[in-house]
């Protein structure tokens, strides 16, 4: 008997379905094993939770109303550079953090410095009329303005 | 609570999805889990907006957190008890076309969602903070959102990295849920992507399996896990998966509304969910506004109907743009001048197709491969879902055109975005021509259920 053109015949639909279905299996458990894998070879690969727990020491110190100040050696061209930044924009939140070049970031009176390698951070500070508040580890530094209230 | 929180907002959208949501001919056992899924997004949707827009009006983030919770619960419950006896009826649907080897589809997909599901938790659990975009904008701003006198840091043009320009619901729900615990902990954004991931798979095939059979339900759940790009984002954190889970969850709703001729609640309920999706994101508006011209022209007055279930959500995105957001132009126009934009946004339009899945596990070839064994016939319908897809796909494009990122390798997670929103949409299409139940016929003369001892015999037929 011709197959009719316009249909398929049963094999080639249980064909297909059997062979979607098994991709399709295969694929998650594939999938799930790539995730596994990731997630246990690269877990927090921006040190966010750990730059927001070195961080704690400022978010209590600093008013939540206040803006804060940034500047690295890291530059934000960078991806590094600006995951660095979010990362310390996540943890100050609700501060805003802002960039060394922005418009309104004179008026900061609290400064965040993050490194990428051991430097004199006081003099860094200095660079920028800054008094060098507190080395809270791992390269980070909080400074202030000369005039800003201890 | 923090945890708590989002199954509180499900409660309270349990009613709104009880009442507004017809009553079609599905196997009864899928209709509890389609509205459990549906109502997380529902409720998610409805507290995030009020929770905003009562912040907006000056209320401190506990006290809008609660109001917000209140209202929809009290709403909720007032419609359902008003609607209990009057919800859409339909008369029994015919028999959806067959599918063979439906065990195996189940298995597969009963396979792909808890890998799935598992692949996320263990995901969240390594990542707590999520993916880039999650402690980069978006947990930033609702850390903001939920700082009594600081909301508006949130929408500040200083926060530059942060994308202020972009529409609050995602951040809002996280911030309500932190409201409420009255605490800041990493638990709320992680119980609130795994609540979403869920909803979008769950509802997703609970919703075809409600409208044209569990085998073929099940086979476009293990279809739409072959899209990579989901295992990716869902345990992101980020506005992505919720605005998929929105933008689904309204072509199903609204697909129900067609089979109770137009059911007027269900197109309200579906219009709802389009609204929270536009408040969720550009990529989410552009669905919204795709969803109503294809709905206009198929539903023509009806679409009324819709526009008011998205007045909320639509009306709160337009006063966002208007009024808050840093950002008053929602496209950039200068993008628009350059001529070779354009291309690059095809460019990644197309890069993200290709990206949507690994082959030979893709959601196109599935698609392309079913649509050539079963050969529906034509015309294809409903149509108006495949509308709604092309033109959700375009206008992905556009705010791609106008949006796109800077580099090359930003345009392409754009481009991967813009199918991760719309896939569901594509694949339900496809789902609800294959099952047409005027093919039964056909299917039933392909596959006869010969005795075997007569193939065996190789007797003549």
């Amino acid at each position: 008997m011709r197959q009719d053109p316009g249909k398929s015949s049963s094999w080639q639909i249980k064909a297909a379905v059997a062979a979607l279905s098994v991709i399709a299996l295969y694929n998650a458990l594939i999938q799930f094993g790539v995730t596994d894998q990731f997630a246990t070879q690269y877990p927090d690969p921006y040190q966010v939770m750990g730059l927001q727990a070195r961080l704690r020491p400022v978010a209590e110190r600093v008013p939540a109303s206040e803006r804060m100040g940034y500047f690295s050696d890291a530059p934000l061209s960078e991806t590094y550079g600006m995951a660095a930044f979010l990362a310390a924009q996540h943890a100050l939140a609700p501060r805003i953090l802002l960039k060394e070049d922005a418009k309104t970031a004179g008026q900061a009176r609290y400064w965040l410095g993050i490194f990428t390698k051991e430097e004199n951070f006081a003099q860094k500070g200095q660079e920028r009329r800054l008094v060098m508040e507190q080395d809270l580890g791992g390269y980070v530094v909080l400074y202030r303005k000369p005039e800003a209230a201890r | 609570m923090n945890v708590l929180g989002w199954v509180a907002a499900a409660v309270a959208g349990w009613f709104w999805v009880r009442a507004l949501l017809p009553r079609t001919a599905g196997p009864a056992w899928v209709r509890p889990g389609f509205e459990a899924a549906l109502a997380a997004a529902f409720g998610t949707g409805a507290t995030a907006a009020l929770f905003f827009f009562l912040i907006w009006q000056g209320m401190r983030p506990a006290g809008a957190a609660w109001t917000a919770d209140a209202f929809v619960l009290a709403g909720g419950v007032a419609v359902w008890f008003l609607k209990r006896r009057r919800v859409a009826e339909l008369a029994p649907a015919m028999p959806a076309r067959p599918l063979p080897l439906a065990w195996l589809a189940g298995l597969a997909a009963a396979g792909s969602v808890i890998a799935f599901l598992g692949a996320v938790a263990i995901y969240l659990r390594a990542n707590p903070q999520g993916d880039w975009d999650a402690w980069g904008a978006s947990n930033v701003r609702a850390r903001m959102l939920v700082s009594e006198g600081l909301w508006r840091n949130a929408v500040s043009a200083e926060l530059t990295e942060a994308h202020p320009e972009l529409p609050l619901l995602w951040p809002s729900a996280v911030a309500r849920v932190w409201a409420q615990s009255g605490e800041i902990r990493q638990t709320a954004p992680q119980a609130g992507a795994f609540f979403m991931s869920a909803a979008l798979i769950l509802g997703f095939g609970l919703g075809v399996a409600w409208l044209t059979g569990w085998a073929w339900g099940a086979l476009a759940t293990a279809a739409l896990l072959t899209a990579t790009p989901l295992w990716r984002y869902a345990a992101g954190q980020g506005a992505e998966i919720p605005a998929a889970v929105f933008v689904s969850a309204a072509v199903i709703t609204a697909a129900a509304a067609e089979q109770a001729r137009w059911s007027a609640s269900g197109l309200v309920l579906s219009g709802a969910l389009a609204g929270w999706a536009s408040f969720t994101g550009n990529d989410g508006l552009a669905c919204c506004v795709a969803l109503l011209a294809a709905l206009a022209a198929a539903s023509r007055l009806r679409t009324l109907w819709w526009l008011a279930g998205a007045a909320p959500g639509l009306m709160l995105t337009v006063a966002f743009h208007v009024s808050l957001s840093p950002s008053r132009a929602l496209l950039g126009l200068e993008g628009f001048g350059r001529a070779g934009r354009l291309g690059e946004a095809v460019q990644a339009a197309a890069a993200g197709l290709w990206h949507l899945g690994d082959f030979p596990a893709h959601p196109l070839l599935f698609v392309l491969l079913l649509m050539a064994v079963f050969r529906p016939g034509r015309p294809w319908q409903p149509s108006w879902p495949a509308m709604a897809w092309l033109l959700m796909a375009a206008g992905g494009v556009i705010v791609l055109w106008g949006t796109g990122g800077s580099t090359a390798a930003r345009a392409n997670l754009e481009g991967v975005r813009l199918w991760l929103t719309s896939a569901p949409v594509l694949l339900f299409t496809v789902f609800l021509w294959l099952a047409q139940p005027q093919k039964v016929q056909a299917v039933a003369e392909a596959a006869p259920a010969r005795p075997k001892a007569g193939r065996a015999s190789g007797a003549k037929e």
